[in-house]
């Protein structure tokens, strides 16, 4: 059992949490040992949200991303095109062989001794090969260190450091019909968006878990933290009009919170309650956009005449990924940590591929004015997320637990969503799962120990 | 003095400039008297993607892929 806190005497992960109460220690927050453990327990396990595959879409085609604190450049081959995930370190000393954000390359050359690599992450060139190093070299095994396993999900693009995860598919569970739906275009065609380029990236004095664990789960905060923007009206509207209708048209529909223990994902949930999709409402003050997405949703509503659409799907509301991603039909929020007090908030925001231009610029100047650091809601948020963490980190303020009881003990099982703790549409189950994911993921040895690979185990923490 | 080098000269100090910019096509000597022929040049300065032409140490290299640093090229031919 991993023992920690010299603070406050040795004492095991676990009796961070009360579960009775619903409490949860704030040095599980502030605490850097904590956090290196993390880098290790959860980040080099886990499977982790890299980017989009309309970010690379040529070969040689890069974007550096980061998998926890580290980067890692995902490139599409220039031969296969084949997508790969490279750690961003020369095998040789270190450095780093790109230090762009993204780009088209023939090869990666380190700048400090020359060692240059393939987009296929073999080693191919090597400076003085012939006469310092005699041929003797076997560039074969000093290529750039790959993920162990990536998977392209509907255009998504995660991987992992570990060879024995388990699939992508079987990590994500019951939100996997959920992220495949995400990543439809507004007609309902699978794989249909691209991502607007360049990425939103900013740093937040504040620990990754602060809005990693709680962004999908909060329902309680917008009433009281964006009371301001939402008096303003920030939607696509731009202004409040009475007389206007709402963005969307009624459609029988089930909310809730939910939680998964055994994986950790969890936020919102909505179930459709019958077959078809809802009517379109004219939203957008920039001409032609109502148009285009009027279109599009007719040909929704005839894609899905017959059948239900999955849970959570396009307008659902938003969920997270264990353990720093969270994802909706038109943005993806990756909390990347950087530091026990240091988080990198990258945004990246989904648009048909096959709009046309003024409907994407409509869309990304929306995107931009809500989110991100100049965004009107985030900067809201950011207010809560900076302040959270220098006034959870002394002395007498760690000493005292965070209450994560909303909802405890109401949450029941849907046969519909397996693995679901199903809550009020208000709840901290959400939360609590990812609390329950993380305690198991801090205490497992390896995968063995950890559901799905072990079936056998039972990570739920909380009643 | 003007130091600087222009044409085929990779000795001056242009040599970096003259090398990164190299297009496909461009053909180079090798100190050990191959001629290599540029596929592609990542524009670092210190590679070029090439195909070997003419190697009289092993005539068996013609037609190869290679890539090949700076140091070991003699001139552009």
């Amino acid at each position: 059992m991993a023992t920690i806190l010299r603070s406050i005497g040795d004492r095991s992960l676990r009796s961070l949490f009360d579960v009775e109460q619903g409490t949860v220690s704030r040095e599980i927050y502030t605490n850097e040992e904590i956090y290196q453990m993390e880098l290790e327990q959860i980040f080099a396990r886990c499977w982790l949200f890299l980017g989009h595959e309309s970010q690379i879409p040529k070969p040689g085609d890069f974007i550096v991303t980061r998998m926890g604190e580290e980067e890692v450049i995902l490139v599409r081959d220039r031969r296969d095109q084949r997508i790969h995930a490279f750690l961003n370190s020369c095998r040789h000393k270190g450095m780093k062989v790109c230090r762009y954000d993204d780009g088209n390359t023939l090869v990666f050359t380190c700048p400090f001794h020359g060692w240059s690599y393939d987009t296929d992450g073999r080693l191919v060139g090597v400076a003085y090969y012939d006469e310092a190093y005699n041929k003797a070299l076997d560039k074969s095994q000093w290529g750039l260190h790959e993920v162990a396993q990536l998977c392209n999900y509907y255009g998504s693009i995660w991987a992992t450091w570990d060879p024995k995860a388990p699939s992508f598919e079987d990590y994500v569970g019951a939100y996997g019909p959920s992220i495949r739906h995400c990543f439809q275009s507004s007609d309902g065609e699978d794989n249909g968006v691209e991502v607007f380029n360049p990425v939103m990236k900013w740093r937040l004095p504040t620990n990754w878990k602060v809005a990693g664990f709680s962004f999908a789960t909060d329902a309680t905060h917008a009433a009281m933290t964006h009371r301001s923007v939402n008096a303003a009206a920030i939607g696509p509207q731009g202004e409040r009009d009475p007389n206007r209708s709402p963005m969307r048209a009624e459609f029988p529909s089930e909310d809730y919170t939910v939680g998964d223990h055994q994986l950790g994902h969890g936020g919102a949930y909505k179930f459709y309650q019958q077959p078809g999709w809802r009517d379109y409402v004219d939203t957008w003050q920039e001409p032609g956009v109502d148009e285009y997405y009027r279109k599009t949703n007719e040909a929704k509503q005839k894609k899905y005449g017959n059948q239900i659409i999955p849970g959570n799907g396009y307008g659902g509301g938003h969920f997270a990924i264990f353990p720093n991603v969270v994802i909706d039909h038109w943005r993806i929020l990756p909390w990347q940590p950087h530091g026990v007090g240091v988080t990198e908030s990258w945004r990246l925001f989904q648009v048909d591929r096959q709009a046309p231009k003024h409907v994407k610029d409509a869309q990304r100047h929306y995107v931009m004015r809500y989110c991100g650091p100049a965004g009107l809601t985030e900067s809201d948020d950011m207010e809560n997320w900076n302040y959270v963490f220098p006034a959870s980190r002394g002395t007498m303020a760690r000493r005292l637990p965070y209450n994560f009881e909303m909802g405890i003990r109401r949450g029941h099982a849907d046969a519909r969503v397996p693995g679901f703790t199903l809550n009020f549409r208000m709840s901290e189950e959400p939360a609590r799962a990812r609390f329950s994911r993380w305690l198991a993921f801090m205490e497992a040895k390896s995968w063995e120990d950890l559901y799905p690979v072990n079936k056998n185990v039972d990570h739920k923490l909380f009643p | 003095m003007d130091q600087s080098s222009s044409g085929s000269d990779l000795k001056g100090n242009n040599a970096a400039i003259i090398y990164r910019d190299l297009p496909v096509g461009a053909r180079v000597k090798r100190r050990d008297g191959a001629i290599l022929e540029v596929t592609g040049n990542p524009g670092d300065g210190a590679w070029l993607l090439v195909r070997v032409v003419e190697d009289p140490n092993d005539p068996s290299r013609v037609g190869e892929e290679d890539m090949v640093f700076f140091t070991d090229v003699e001139a552009v031919v």
